[in-house]
């Protein structure tokens, strides 16, 4: 999917003057976030757990290479393949392959991050195949033409009518009558006509949130049961993952399974845990008999190598950008591509390059709530200091930036002409207070000063300081 | 591709750190119990119903009664394991045999385990135990043993082990009804796999 993040402060304007995207976003903090706190709040030793996940997914990173040898020899003694796909192409071009391997001319889809990351659809769109994701957010977004706003509540910016708008400029009336008010009218309707498309798909690919590497498994959650549906109807199921999806052991994944469903949308475990070892055995009346894993590194293994390391924890829970202040003003869609949120902020430029999303990183106040809330304990504000750092280095901020900050710090190092350059600001500010005391606007700021004031500063931080300190000793 | 995975192991040996011996990381959290009451406590919160009796005979009438209880029509599907079972001889109902062909309102088939931490059931691929009838009827029942209830997940992996020594095809870990919450984050059940689960608790020793 091509990446708009370049135009982040156009599409934040936009998604702050979309009024159905304003409406749609009031429901995310209050749904996701009262759900984890509940979830979370009952849990015993949750922050054992939260230690002990760190350590599993430290564990697995510190020698990635063996545990992904490991798990590729387990897969193929199950009757699977493996395949290895270091850029998005690599990975497109072999799903494609798969698919014609298997003269397939549909192809079922449970929800994939990497499958977007890759831009997956397009490519087996190009190549002729029929592609239907499944997961309902997804297929909603599908046939709106839009990427994911959330990842794990892709659709999560759609108000009801307009999907019903959707299902009426898709759905063939002469089959299914339509006519949709409720929420299960709607859904009750992608559900008749998914029905057909999964007993007639000769493909299915699905994600994975974890592979196992003593036993060659893949583990795949859901609620809906889409997700099985694609693995066990087709006569192919191919997994697209990401290398560093491996944990050593099915152990592991219990611990890991504990707080991903907590974190996400507060359900103690999802509906469904899956957990698919190979092909169909000889004696089994269901099942795929051709198995393929993807794995992808698409910059993964670089960051293995770097000091953005720590954000190959991530388990895509979501619970950062359901916490975050930014996300929540503007959605998804502003951040441009398939990651949004502060683990979007991260992830995007490390994948796409930073020049693409510089502004990404700056779409963060540090206020440490991402971090607070990561049950891999992943320190966001720090990676996303260390990218404004890198932009920075690589003259990617703007000239006013630069200039300003230039001038900061000049006078930042010379304390008698820093404090008389303060006590001057002091006696500027006082010509745009009023009477009461208030700031009611400033230049430069008007957005923010819009919808706040602020309280006119009587006395510079030194002044007063003197004054503390006098007041200390008497 | 041989080159894309030479190139990528190769990085990812750059990467290496020092290996963190497991014993770092093995110490079991949970605090559950294999009880039948945590197992309830699980299950209920999910929405899911059970059932509990204590012989085969009553199986057949409990699956009878939540049929109508239900408003379901009186096909069941059956999976292989239930017949070999021994159970719904008796069964005045039209049954067929698994797999289901997509479109059948109703199937009942035999759990593996019980996970008490959560309420969920546990469902090997087999001949006898196909995946599909997990996942296509609405309503779902399921017959598990009330002496085939374990902890937690880790549990079951032990269990798994000892018993069988490797992974089937695909195990599922099923916890209460098909959901989804992707129109305006409302809950709505039945989205692609069962719209009910129905679980028959089988406690052999009465």
């Amino acid at each position: 999917m091509k990446s708009t993040s370049a135009q982040f402060n156009t599409n934040v304007r936009r998604a702050l003057h979309d009024v159905t995207l304003q409406q749609a976003l009031l429901r995310v903090g209050p749904g996701f976030v009262d759900h984890r706190r509940q979830a979370l709040a009952v849990l015993p030793d949750a922050e054992n757990l939260r230690i002990r996940a760190r350590e599993i997914k430290e564990r697995a990173l510190a020698s990635l290479d063996h545990y992904l040898l490991e798990f590729e020899k387990n897969v193929q003694a199950n009757g699977g393949q493996v395949h290895w796909a270091q850029t998005a192409e690599q990975a497109n071009a072999i799903c494609v392959e798969l698919c014609k391997q298997a003269r397939a001319r549909s192809v079922i889809k449970g929800k994939t991050m990497v499958g977007e990351e890759v831009g997956l659809n397009d490519a087996l769109e190009a190549a002729g195949l029929e592609t239907i994701e499944t997961d309902l957010g997804e297929y909603i977004i599908q046939l709106a033409k839009e990427p994911p706003s959330h990842i794990i509540a892709p659709a999560i910016h759609k108000t009801r009518k307009q999907i019903v708008d959707l299902f009426d400029r898709f759905h063939d009336r002469s089959l299914y009558p339509g006519h949709l008010e409720s929420v299960a009218d709607i859904v009750n309707e992608a559900r008749a006509v998914m029905r057909s498309k999964y007993l007639a798909a000769d493909v299915g690919i699905t994600g994975a949130n974890f592979l196992i590497a003593e036993t060659g498994t893949t583990v795949l959650v859901t609620n809906e049961g889409n997700g099985d549906l694609c693995s066990s109807l087709p006569d192919t199921h191919i997994i697209i993952a990401g290398i560093e999806k491996v944990l050593p052991t099915l152990n592991d994944a219990a611990v890991l399974l504990r707080l991903l469903a907590r974190n996400a949308t507060g359900q103690d475990i999802t509906s469904y845990t899956s957990f698919f070892t190979g092909a169909r055995r000889a004696d089994d009346s269901d099942g795929p008999n051709n198995f393929h894993i993807v794995l992808v590194d698409n910059g993964r293994s670089d960051m293995l190598n770097s000091e953005y390391r720590d954000m190959l924890r991530c388990i895509r829970c979501g619970a950062c950008m359901n916490h975050c202040p930014v996300y929540g003003a503007v959605g998804g869609h502003a951040y441009g591509w398939v990651y949004p949120g502060p683990m979007g902020s991260v992830l995007t430029p490390l994948m796409n390059g930073l020049a693409q999303s510089s502004a990404l990183p700056n779409a963060s106040t540090l206020c440490g709530r991402c971090e607070e809330v990561c049950p891999m304990s992943i320190p966001l504000p720090q990676l996303l200091r260390q990218l404004r750092n890198d932009g920075h280095k690589q003259q990617l901020d703007s000239w006013s930036a630069r200039s300003t900050l230039a001038l900061w710090a000049w006078l930042a190092r010379r304390p008698k002409l820093y404090r008389s350059a303060t006590s001057l600001s002091l006696l500027v500010l006082r010509l745009f207070g009023r009477a009461d005391g208030r700031l009611r606007h400033l230049p430069m700021i008007s957005g923010w000063m819009a919808s706040r004031d602020l309280p006119t500063p009587k006395s510079s931080f030194m002044q007063q300081w003197k004054q503390h300190q006098g007041d200390a000793d008497d | 591709m041989t080159d894309a995975r030479a190139n990528i192991l190769a990085r990812l040996q750059q990467g290496r750190r020092k290996p963190i011996p497991e014993e770092v990381v093995n110490a079991k959290i949970t605090s559950s119990d294999a009880s039948i009451e945590q197992f309830i406590r699980g299950l209920e919160k999910v929405s899911g119903t059970y059932e509990t009796v204590t012989t085969a005979q009553q199986i057949t009438g409990a699956i009878e009664a939540y049929l109508k209880q239900v408003s379901a029509s009186n096909l069941l599907v059956v999976a292989p394991a239930i017949t070999k079972a021994g159970l719904l001889v008796n069964s005045s109902l039209p049954l067929q045999p698994a797999p289901t062909r997509g479109n059948e309102e109703n199937a009942v088939t035999l759990a593996y385990a019980g996970i008490a931490e959560t309420g969920s059931l546990v469902m090997l691929s087999s001949a006898d135990t196909p995946v599909t009838t997990n996942f296509l009827p609405d309503n779902f029942i399921c017959v598990l043993k009330t002496k085939n209830i374990v902890n937690d997940m880790e549990s079951l992996w032990a269990r798994l082990q000892s018993e069988q020594g490797t992974m089937p095809r695909c195990v599922n870990i099923i916890t209460g009804p098909s959901r989804t919450a992707d129109v305006e984050q409302t809950i709505q059940m039945g989205a692609h796999g069962p719209r009910r689960v129905h679980v028959i608790l089988w406690n052999e020793l009465g």
